[in-house]
């Protein structure tokens, strides 16, 4: 008895579906030294920031082509007016700026008793010291590498018109006399203007020095992005590591299926992957080249040597999503999964802590500070803020 | 410079996967015995159209519920082994029992697997990053719904209207929570449907026999 040709168009069909799903569902990732031709080698060089990569390679092809059309990394790394005042307190926030969008003057000046045309802190605010962790910042620079708009120069962000000048944010940080660091993940568009073409990425602002450059590249799964770290240490406190990341949206429906939707996921603990790496390098336990672990090597309860926030966009759309079980236990000491939105009704944005784990005790998170930022400054998401105790 | 560090993830087992490969490819292979008005052909396809319906309804069901547990994409895992198998052994009852079913099956996963695609291709032009592998997907998720269209809508109605109920009568309910209800109708009706027609293919054929191939050498 044959088969007619439809069972075997179907036959052929679902058996074909069934291997492209067997054939892709291994991912590993793997952080090592930066090694592409991409802006930022200089840095890499001097040893001024530490680059890590995966080392899967489709990973890394991927992530080759997009670094081509973006500018080197920005550093100004101590800021105008450093305080000598010893230090108890420092707060940490994490804003997506939505571009030129965000007003950030008026932010620093709302929320974190910052004024920028005097460059210091109003009296009273509990606090003197700011961190802020920005996402979505764009930089305009003739250094941004001419390219036309395609796959790996996305549209630029949508903006609220807003009153104030636009500005990019290295002329924030001039502006209100901040530190800064900036590492491009993509470009802002293709548009040629007068003084150059813009990237975006995440920027690290602060009110003390920073110093010990971080820049990640994620996993590639939709788009190229880099997360920024730093340490600061105020005047008399203790060190504080900062980690500012900004996750995928979503990818594809085939990369859905075939991942069982674990991007975010995955570029979340490619984060953390690195920074364990990073952890264990220095303290002289390099990891094994190819090793090959379940989750990041380190166990998430174990010892690290500086405390370390980990905050910003995760593109979640609810508080209860894997990425965020999965960061709370990798930074014990994270405030409570409050669900508030922070992006229209979705639980964007969040923040998580870790504390040296080795006598003396590092700097302690003030849990009850952790709030989320009632008004949005023109941007398209609401800041996320708490207090971290420095001794 | 730092030195050489290396560290990873492994998300994903292809274990699991391969072998369902390898037990997809037996039955492929499998000389199974004729039935009453089916064939060992027809069983092969049946088992094929089935695991492959299974395999992406259970999936996509699980996909919002898994992504909110802590095991995320292992449990989205677990659940298309879970759908794969049950897909797979309706779709080799249904087979094995009636080569009309089949060809329903067949004809629906073909004009699914068009209508899918066509979708995905119109998405295509305007949604950033999607690529002709998202094209290739929509088109397997509309030859499952085709396999199963009836089950599949059902089960899609059922879930929205309970969805949208439920976001309007429970604060804490919100509406991706409605989207997974939407979603798990459509995959739990889907599945609902090849069991169903499993089971009334069987009790119509009541002495159904696969032969695997199977040589025991002594």
């Amino acid at each position: 008895m044959s088969l007619s040709p439809q069972i075997r168009s179907g036959a052929g069909v679902a058996l074909a579906a069934m291997v492209g799903a067997a054939c892709a569902l291994p991912h590993t990732m793997a952080p090592r030294p930066y090694t592409f031709r991409c802006p930022g080698q200089d840095d890499l060089r001097a040893g001024t920031i530490n680059w890590v990569s995966p080392a899967q390679p489709g990973d890394s092809a991927a992530l080759a082509v997009w670094c081509e059309t973006v500018g080197p990394p920005v550093i100004d790394s101590v800021p105008a007016a450093t305080a000598n005042s010893p230090e108890d307190t420092i707060l940490v926030a994490t804003w997506n700026l939505a571009g030129g969008g965000g007003d950030l003057s008026a932010f620093l000046a709302g929320e974190l008793s910052w004024t920028c045309q005097q460059q210091r802190s109003a009296p009273g605010p509990g606090f003197r010291h700011f961190v802020l962790l920005v996402q979505e910042a764009f930089r305009r620079s003739p250094s941004v590498p001419p390219f036309p708009e395609g796959e790996t120069v996305p549209l630029a962000i949508e903006e609220e018109q807003r009153p104030g000048p636009r500005r990019d944010i290295a002329a924030w940080a001039r502006h209100c006399g901040l530190a800064v660091f900036y590492a491009p993940s993509m470009r802002n568009g293709a548009t040629e203007y007068a003084d150059g073409r813009e990237d975006k990425g995440n920027a690290i602002l602060a009110t003390v020095p920073l110093h010990d450059f971080i820049a990640i590249e994620l996993p590639f799964e939709t788009q190229r992005r880099v997360a920024v770290g730093a340490t600061v240490q105020p005047p008399g406190g203790d060190s504080l590591r900062v980690v500012n990341l900004h996750l995928d949206v979503s990818p594809g429906l085939w990369r859905i299926l075939k991942t069982g939707n674990s991007s975010r996921l995955r570029q979340a603990l490619g984060v953390v992957d690195a920074l364990n790496a990073i952890e264990a390098s220095r303290s002289g336990v390099p990891r094994v080249v190819g090793e090959t672990c379940e989750h990041a090597c380190t166990d998430p309860g174990g010892d690290h040597p500086i405390s370390t926030v980990l905050a910003g966009d995760l593109n979640t759309w609810s508080g209860d999503q894997s990425v965020i079980k999965h960061l709370a236990e990798w930074f014990p000491e994270s405030p409570s999964e409050d669900g508030l939105p922070t992006r229209g009704e979705f639980p964007a944005d969040h923040m998580f802590f870790r504390q040296r784990a080795t006598w003396p005790m590092g700097p302690q998170l003030v849990p009850e500070s952790y709030r989320r930022v009632d008004r949005q400054y023109h941007s398209d998401h609401l800041a996320r803020l708490f207090l971290v105790r420095l001794r | 410079m730092m030195p050489p560090i290396t560290a990873s993830h492994h998300l994903h087992g292809p274990g699991r996967a391969a072998g369902l490969l390898v037990l997809a490819l037996l039955v492929w292979q499998a000389p199974a015995r004729a039935q009453t008005g089916g064939s060992s052909e027809a069983a092969v396809a049946g088992t094929a159209l089935g695991a492959m319906a299974g395999a992406t309804f259970a999936t996509i069901g699980a996909i919002l519920p898994c992504t909110q547990t802590y095991s995320g994409p292992s449990c989205v895992r677990s659940a298309a082994i879970v759908g794969t198998v049950v897909g797979l052994g309706s779709g080799m009852a249904i087979g094995s029992a009636s080569l009309e079913e089949v060809e329903r099956m067949a004809t629906g996963a073909a004009v699914g697997f068009v209508v899918g695609g066509g979708i995905g291709l119109a998405l295509k032009q305007v949604i950033l990053y999607s690529t002709w592998g998202d094209v290739v997907a929509a088109g397997v998720v509309g030859a499952s719904v085709g396999t199963s269209p009836i089950g599949a809508l059902v089960g899609l109605g059922a879930g929205t209207v309970a969805g949208l109920a439920a976001w309007q009568l429970f604060p804490a309910f919100d509406l991706v929570n409605a989207a997974e209800f939407s979603v798990a109708g459509l995959a739990l009706g889907g599945i609902a449907s090849l069991l169903y027609r499993a089971f009334d293919a069987q009790a119509e054929d009541s002495a159904p026999t696969v032969t695997l191939p199977i040589r025991i050498r002594f």
